[in-house]
């Protein structure tokens, strides 16, 4: 069905035709980016500690909360940014110290971080609703509705920021990564955690460079989601599809992180545009399946040694 | 009365379903977060036995368990065999739960979609209920002392191992599969029974955390645990009404809890034993035999006949 | 092999001792009579997501009761409220909720819920206990009567059906806007939404509009552009968004807005929350909604101000005049029968005819336990604001 539509698009649909589907291209990457940016965050911390952080989600809710709160409060924009960020930081790493790393210590089955990922994400989501009423807000002062034509193309404003942003912090945490010293820590432990130690890296400040990225990504996911849809408690939950779009890139790697997420926007956006929306999940879900099943290391299967 | 009567048959159903679980994250370590979908394919399959095709209640019950350990295997054995580790295979199982719900409610001639089914009598009692806790409790201690029930246990310890002691991975992982499957497929039966109603809406996502919570504070690797457990949350909210609001919070904060402090749980591997009360009997009568028997019993694995 | 039979009699004990105590019921009577205070329950969301739904209401019953208590009650009697949330867990709650008012508190009729889906759990155990409910905004017909067409005699509703809404906003889209190309942007897996579609699309077909696309969407999404696009391009001059979420509307409405689409947005009673007009009130500018009341009529205000100077921070809504509806009208079967007894309550209910309530007249339809003919609000929302329209009142069949 999709096929065929697209199809028929494609071929006789002329220009009105052709630029629904580009239309359909640009939304799916809008939707996409905001996946790949999380995807990123599980990646990475998934790429040292081989497991995934389910906490991921309640960090990126809190800090777009903080930058609510502080902009009603009076701050600029930017300086409520910067403070979800900041909490970001700090509520990322407080999670590391507070549950995953003496749980590592005890060397507990991943099974049992997964646990506590969840339960935290559960205590700090519910904690929200209750505290703060599960109503939607906007982001305050930012007014994104207005878009730029292009031709019969409209692109959200909002969309061509977040685009710049994420890449420009993608480009950065690869420099970071492949150019700086705490960035060859960062690799030597993604490749073997417990031999990096032996080699005299401290894995302890590994773990905190590696929740500090997580908690920057995290914040601005929430911030840009925030300013295109709404600030509510469970825009935490969004993070479940940023961890599909790891898994199908492969877990632990970031490239496959940021292809991932590309590909399950537009699968996602075609599904809802040609076929249909209640069955969308169905086909995010079959593909992982599918995924899972032919190549299960993800698209971008890597050896053990080219993590990250 | 029956007040109490409504609140007990419901703790049944949420001990059957969570003894189910049990099997499945306690002892073979795999983490599901859709079982609710299992519930879902119980409830439907026995009210549209008994409305639709006219199958005796028991049957109904029993077919329900029947066709989601069918499903369970349908999904089970490719994702075990493609060997998913414990976080993917929690997504596929919430991909599984969200598909199941996608397609019951999307799909009008059996289903009857968003609206449901109604129109069938209550025959889920406290009697049907409490006669299967007794049943499943009975299947599922004798489950896990079996030979499948030790190897989830190895395979949950150390998966290489196993495999290299010879325990078939795959099978055992897949067997587990099907008999949580089982076991909340009927409690999904009992609740629609119960309800007289059934809709995609009525078994929603967050049913799924609540039966894991039922597993994670019982103790993983115990089946008495869950089961006191999973009774104990069905009971208390209603018990405590001001604490609904906050329960999942305080779920959330205990499963931290729980795991850096007390990772096995209640009970931890322990299960309830009815020794001591054995004993004391034996005692009170001067049957020096009966606890002496059982200790010969427990040493068997539990399957010992006198 | 002890320890398990041990365990089975365990069991069998524990049954059986539950089972003699339930076998101490029993009376014959029919339903429920008041001892000293008429004892009235209500089952609502007071907790949770979606508590601005019960809370609103379950503070103007208290309210009213005081003051009906201060009067010197019904029929000489106080009367006591007995309210339980549902809010967690709704069916279960509701299940175990209505068990409780009948079985222990031993209420003469139940106020709410709100939501069809828990109104059908409610059918089997009213019945069987033979104590009126009264749903506030549970809309879908399956409440009071059931699939093979069989009147749920202790059921009764206050709102209008979802039928009546979509056949009510077909017409008005047709002939008073002049739209005839509508698109359906709606959750089919959600009754309320199906409901109203189904009866929109035959209204509005036969009347001789179309039905350009139905698209598909789940109340859990934040992202429509890819559905909307594809609507744009079908050609439809409207959209109908059938749901019960604000928060859908306002991403819709927003995304309309980014996609630079202008279509007629026309909307339900689902739609009617404050927090709505906070999100998008811009964007929705223009928009068209079916409502259940029009509380910007000033005979509302009066009301209003007492209600928020008692509760401050909060404004009644809807649902608290639905609630206010119900009361009213258990109250004036039970000054009717002359005893308050929850059959006789049951009976009289049906005989409502033109009784002035809360909000309005109410009769009630003896076959189906519905109002009959009551007033659809046509509301536009314009300067981020609901503003009343148009009163539609369908004629007599």
């Amino acid at each position: 069905m999709a096929c065929s539509c697209v199809a028929a698009h494609l071929f006789h649909g002329g220009d009105f035709g052709m630029s629904v589907v580009i239309q359909q291209i640009v939304t799916g990457l809008s939707i996409g980016g905001v996946y790949a940016l999380l995807a990123v965050g599980y990646a990475l911390i998934y790429s040292v500690f081989d497991f995934s952080n389910f906490a991921f989600g309640c960090v990126m809710m809190v800090s777009a909360f903080v930058a609510y709160y502080s902009i009603l409060a009076g701050c600029s924009v930017a300086m409520g940014i910067a403070l979800a960020i900041a909490v970001g930081i700090l509520f990322s790493v407080f999670i590391e110290l507070i549950a995953y790393r003496p749980l590592r210590k005890k060397n507990t089955s991943r099974l049992f971080l997964m646990i506590t990922g969840i339960g935290i994400d559960m205590a700090v989501t519910n904690t929200a609703v209750n505290l703060l009423g599960a109503n939607y807000r906007p982001f305050p002062n930012v007014s994104v509705t207005e878009p730029i034509m292009m031709g019969n193309i409209a692109v959200g404003k909002i969309d061509i920021i977040a685009l710049i942003v994420s890449l420009v912090a993608l480009g950065i945490l690869w420099v970071f990564l492949e150019k700086t010293k705490p960035g060859l820590a960062i690799r030597a432990s993604a490749y073997d955690t417990s031999t990096a130690g032996i080699m005299g890296i401290n894995v302890n400040q590994v773990s905190i460079i590696v929740f500090v990225i997580s908690g920057v990504v995290a914040a601005i996911a929430g911030i840009f989601f925030g300013m295109k849809y709404a600030i509510y408690p469970s825009m935490g939950t969004v993070s479940t599809k940023a961890f599909i779009a790891s898994v199908i890139g492969g877990l632990g790697n970031l490239e496959g992180a940021v292809i991932g997420g590309i590909i399950l926007g537009l699968l996602e956006t075609f599904v809802s545009g040609y076929i249909s929306s209640t069955y969308r999940d169905l086909f995010s879900y079959g593909l992982l399946i599918l995924v899972l099943l032919f190549m299960p290391g993800g698209l971008l299967a890597k050896s053990k040694s080219d993590k990250l | 009365m029956q007040y109490f009567g409504s609140v007990l048959t419901l703790a049944g159903i949420n001990m059957i379903m969570v003894i189910g679980l049990a099997v499945l994250v306690g002892y073979t370590g795999l983490f599901s977060m859709g079982h609710a979908g299992f519930m879902m394919i119980g409830a439907y399959t026995a009210v549209i036995f008994y409305k639709y095709l006219g199958v005796p209640f028991a049957v109904c019950i029993l077919l329900s368990g029947v066709f989601s350990v069918i499903i369970g295997l349908v999904i089970g054995y490719p994702t075990m065999r493609s060997r998913l580790t414990g976080d993917q295979f929690a997504i596929a199982m919430m991909g599984f739960g969200e598909a199941i719900r996608m397609i019951v409610s999307n799909t009008e001639p059996v289903f009857n979609g968003a609206l449901g089914i109604s129109g069938f009598p209550k025959l889920t009692s406290l009697w049907v209920v409490t006669l299967l806790v007794a049943l499943g409790l009975i299947l599922m201690f004798n489950f896990i002392k079996s030979a499948y029930g030790k190897n989830c246990i190895a395979v949950r310890e150390q998966e290489i191992a196993a495999e290299i002691m010879g325990v078939d991975i795959v099978k055992t992982k897949v067997i587990a599969l099907a008999v949580s499957a089982f076991y909340v497929g009927v409690g999904g039966a009992l609740f629609a029974f119960y309800m007289t109603f059934i809709s995609p809406a009525m078994i929603a996502a967050s049913k799924s955390s609540d039966l894991l919570a039922g597993v994670v504070f019982g103790g993983m690797g115990s089946i008495s645990g869950p089961a006191i457990a999973g009774g104990a949350l069905a009971i208390l909210p209603e018990i405590l009404r001001a604490f609904s609001t906050w329960r999942l919070v305080i779920y959330g904060v205990l499963f931290v809890v729980v795991m850096l402090f007390k990772p096995e749980g209640l009970l931890g591997y322990r299960e309830i034993s009815f020794k001591p009360v054995i004993r004391f009997f034996g005692r009170l009568f001067g049957k020096k035999t009966a606890a002496e028997s059982v200790k010969t019993d427990n040493r068997n694995g539990g399957d010992a006949d006198e | 092999m002890k320890r398990k039979l041990l365990a089975l009699l365990l069991a069998a004990a524990m049954v059986l001792s539950l089972a003699a105590c339930g076998s101490k019921e029993g009376s014959d009577l029919p339903g429920i009579t008041a001892g000293k205070t008429i004892k009235i329950g209500f089952v609502g969301f007071l907790s949770g997501q979606d508590a601005y739904l019960g809370q609103g209401a379950k503070m103007a019953l208290e309210d009213y009761i005081e003051e009906l208590n201060a009067k010197g009650g019904i029929l000489g009697k106080k009367v006591e409220l007995i309210a339980y949330d549902i809010g967690m867990d709704p069916n279960t709650e509701t299940a175990n909720a209505c068990n409780r008012l009948i079985q222990q508190d031993k209420v003469v009729a139940i106020i709410g819920p709100e939501s069809t889906e828990q109104a059908m759990v409610a059918i089997p155990i009213v019945t069987e206990g033979k104590v009126p409910m009264v749903v506030t905004t549970a809309s879908n017909p399956l409440v009071t009567v059931a699939e093979d067409g069989t009147l749920n005699k202790y059921m009764y509703r206050m709102c209008f059906t979802d039928p009546y809404q979509g056949t009510a906003l077909a017409n008005f889209a047709y002939n008073d806007l002049g739209l005839r190309n509508t698109a359906f942007l709606g959750d089919v897996t959600n009754i309320y939404c199906e409901g109203i579609q189904n009866c929109y699309r035959d209204e509005f077909t036969k009347i001789g509009g179309s039905i350009a696309t139905e698209e598909g969407m789940m109340a859990s999404d934040v992202d429509f552009r890819a559905q909307l696009t594809t609507i744009a391009e079908s050609g439809a001059d409207s959209i109908l968004l059938a749901t019960g979420s604000y928060k859908v509307v306002s991403f819709v409405a927003k995304q309309m807005r980014q996609l630079g689409l202008d279509l007629t947005l026309l909307g339900v009673d689902g739609w009617y929350a404050n927090e709505l007009l906070d999100l998008a009130g811009p964007e929705l500018e223009g928009s068209f909604m079916t409502n259940m009341v029009s509380d910007d009529d000033p005979i509302f205000a009066d009301y209003i101000e007492k209600f928020t100077a008692k509760h401050p921070g909060t404004t009644p809504n809807v649902y608290a005049y639905y609630a206010l509806d119900a009361m009213m009208s258990i109250e004036w079967a039970i000054n009717q029968a002359g005893v308050a007894n929850s059959t006789e309550i049951m009976n009289k209910l049906e005989t409502m005819k033109d009784v002035p309530v809360f909000t309005d007249k109410l009769t009630i339809e003896p076959d189906t336990h519905n109002p009959h003919n009551k007033t659809v609000s046509i509301i536009q929302i314009t300067d981020s604001q609901f503003k009343t329209y148009k009163l539609y009142t369908p004629e007599d069949k």
